[in-house]
């Protein structure tokens, strides 16, 4: 366990400076774009409600564009210790167990991710104080919703991704998480290895998250013909993250990745 | 490089980054949770009270009022008991898409039935399978042709004119289905009161047409309107009520109701009511005349029919804008039990999805009704259906108000958006999913307190 303590403190330390900086981006860059769509909200403006000026004020693109710099920081690191000095060998050679080497990569990993995502939150929730301080600042505050925060979240098709509330959204939410992250550790391991045919399950996998996560932005537009139960999908998705995750320490413990 | 690295700043920072990951791990998943939790928690914020405008509160003691204050993410179950709000939210998980409260059939318990007019002349009743007001399922069809002729003036897609909409000519007594034609004054020959065979789609090719033909139950004989300009005899809807039928008729100008037996179709009683004049067609409504399109609430267990009807014209003021007749059933026949004219015409009608609720006791009449904004000149939503709306309960004794009062909520914020936008022409604006209205409006005698008032 001090191993692995060790090994995720290391990896930690080479994510820090980027997870902070996208973390910071995530926080404040939502805060300036809203600002400037808001820019010309008055009394006799149309004021459209918290959640449509978010999405339309590029908001949610940021977080695509942060989360996809994430990912490809984090095969930066992984392909790192095959360049120059190729301390992929040093890791492999560690006094530590192999399943050390391999978890401390995911969990540090999930981390940064986790914490970008605690950070579009608080860039959400923030942004909700500077609209409603904007809406609320003329016609005495008469374009400010009741409750209008608990209404956006469970509106908005995108905040209900971000921050489930019921139980089958927040299975949803989690499995598309571990399959998305095992998923792309499995895939720099396969590449590493050679085994190119793990690549079809990760190419499935992704095809999964991309279907979950289209279905549940546009589950607001056609309704009207019944929603589909996310629990399937719950448990495929599930079900390729637990075997991406034990075939990777496979390979890893069988050093194929060097 | 070296001198730096060096310092206790760097070093501090270096400590850091060796120890933070799991902290900050914690710390990003405690504030996801506590929001989550905080969000969640907030569903009870909403404002739901009762504002008294007129009389005492005392005066709906004996009641308790329910309904639902909905959109397609929540709905709020609210309950109005001895003058206190109770209420109950839940937050849907996924959006759940409901059509318009009345606006697409007769509802029932986990029905809704919708008429259709075929080009031939056949009507056409469809049965669908409802779950939480969405449907679920094609429905079974059934079809009754009466032998009745058009001689009027045809809309434009050739329709002809009818007094009520089609749905206002179902009634259900358990699970058998009633129906008749709610035809205009310009309608002849002999009309009836159906019961209907229903029959899945996929059936259509394989049963026999005469087994699922509908069984006539009474005959309503349309040939007065044959002389002159017609418009001597106008079917307005049939009810249930305390298992039997009633056929609602305007017959030269005044309003009849005729009590039926399902099961023989026998005349069991009938009541006319001069003064009350509902026709179909505006121009065939005198000022002192009442629209054909009225109000029916059954109160099952004391086999009351409350039936309203509003003046058609605006007309004078000072004159009550709309009549309630109270009507026992609970005889063999019917009887008028009590006459009520009085005015509950704050704001317009709310023609986007109306809610209405009447219950009669001891003299009392409850009622509950959604009412819109009327246009001045400070409105500035453009879409009259998204105007604000209220939800009125008015309390008369004998005749007059007794109480009114209304129920504060935040169904209006949802037109906030709509506020200075121009109207194009476009009802992209009106997505069902994100209007909260008011759906599924009682109103019952209160057991709690049956014993102490």
């Amino acid at each position: 366990m001090k191993g692995l303590y060790r090994l995720i403190g290391n990896e930690f330390a080479k994510w820090l400076p980027v997870v902070s900086l996208l973390c910071a981006a995530a926080v404040i860059v939502p805060l300036l774009l809203l600002r400037s769509r808001l820019k010309d909200y008055n009394e006799f403006a149309v004021n459209a409600r918290f959640e449509d000026v978010y999405a339309s004020s590029g908001s949610i693109l940021l977080f695509a564009v942060l989360l996809a710099l994430a990912c490809a920081y984090f095969l930066v690191l992984n392909y790192a210790a095959y360049w120059g000095s190729k301390s992929i060998y040093m890791y492999l050679t560690l006094p530590v167990r192999r399943e050390a080497l391999y978890f401390s990569r995911l969990i540090v990993f999930a981390g940064c991710l986790l914490c970008l995502l605690a950070a579009q939150l608080i860039g959400i929730r923030l942004g909700y104080a500077l609209y409603v301080a904007k809406v609320g600042s003329y016609a005495e505050g008469q374009f400010v919703m009741h409750n209008g925060f608990f209404l956006a979240m469970i509106r908005s098709a995108y905040f209900r991704m971000l921050l489930p509330l019921g139980p089958g959204s927040i299975a949803s939410t989690l499995s598309i998480f571990v399959a998305a992250t095992a998923g792309l550790y499995y895939a720099a391991i396969c590449e590493r290895s050679k085994r190119y045919y793990g690549l079809a399950a990760v190419a499935a996998a992704f095809w999964f998250v991309f279907r979950t996560i289209s279905y549940r932005l546009s589950e607001n537009g056609s309704t009207y013909i019944g929603t589909h139960s996310l629990y399937p999908n719950c448990v495929l998705l599930l079900a390729l993250g637990g075997f991406f995750v034990w075939h990777g320490l496979h390979i890893v413990k069988r050093g194929a990745v060097a | 490089m070296s001198g730096w690295r060096e310092t206790g700043a760097m070093r501090a920072i270096a400590r850091i980054a060796r120890h933070g990951a799991l902290p900050a791990a914690a710390l990003a998943i405690a504030w996801i949770v506590g929001l989550a939790i905080h969000t969640y928690a907030a569903r009870h914020d909403e404002t739901l009270r009762l504002q008294d405008l007129a009389g005492s509160r005392e005066a709906i003691q004996g009641v308790s009022i329910g309904g639902v204050v909905k959109d397609g993410y929540h709905r709020t179950t609210f309950r109005v008991q001895e003058g206190h709000v109770s209420s109950r939210t839940e937050v849907l998980e996924q959006p759940r898409w409901t059509f318009a409260d009345g606006g697409f059939g007769q509802s029932g318990e986990g029905k809704t039935y919708t008429a259709q007019r075929e080009d031939d002349g056949t009507y056409k009743v469809i049965v669908y399978p409802t779950k939480d007001g969405s449907l679920v399922g094609v429905g079974e069809r059934a079809y009754a042709s009466p032998s009745i002729a058009y001689r009027g003036q045809r809309g434009p897609v050739g329709q002809p004119a009818l007094a009520n909409r089609l749905e206002d000519g179902i009634a259900t007594i358990g699970d058998r289905v009633y129906f008749t034609a709610p035809v205009s004054g310009k309608f002849t020959g002999q009309s009836g009161i159906y019961e209907l065979k229903f029959y899945e789609w996929w059936q259509e090719q394989r049963i026999d047409k005469k087994e699922y033909a509908p069984r006539k139950l009474a005959d309503i004989d349309l040939s007065a309107n044959a002389q002159g300009e017609g418009g001597a005899i106008e079917v307005l809807g049939l009810e249930a009520i305390g298992g039997k039928l009633a056929l609602v008729t305007a017959e030269r100008g005044a309003l009849h109701v005729r009590c039926y037996d399902p099961d023989t179709g026998a005349e069991l009683g009938a009541i006319a009511v001069p003064d009350v004049r509902p026709a179909a067609a505006p121009d065939d409504a005198a000022a002192a005349g009442n629209r054909a399109a009225y109000e029916a609430h059954p109160d099952a267990s004391r086999s009351l029919l409350t039936l309203a009807f509003e003046r058609a014209a605006a007309g004078e003021s000072g004159r009550p804008t709309t009549t309630v007749l109270v009507l026992d059933f609970a005889g063999g026949g019917i009887e008028l039990a009590q006459r009520f004219d009085v005015d509950m015409n704050d704001g317009e009608a709310d023609t986007d999805s109306a809610m209405s609720a009447m219950y009669y006791r001891d003299g009392k009449l409850y009622a509950v009704k959604s009412r819109r904004e009327p246009q001045n000149s400070d409105t500035r939503i453009a879409y009259e259906w998204l105007r604000p709306r209220h939800l009125y309960i008015y309390v008369y004794d004998r005749q007059s108000l007794a109480y009114k009062g209304e129920l504060l909520t935040d169904v209006n914020d949802d037109s906030i958006r709509l506020v200075n936008m121009p109207a194009n022409g476009s009802n992209s604006v009106y997505e069902q999913l994100d209007y909260r209205r008011f759906a599924d409006v009682s109103i019952a005698w209160d057991t709690d307190t049956e014993g102490t008032s």
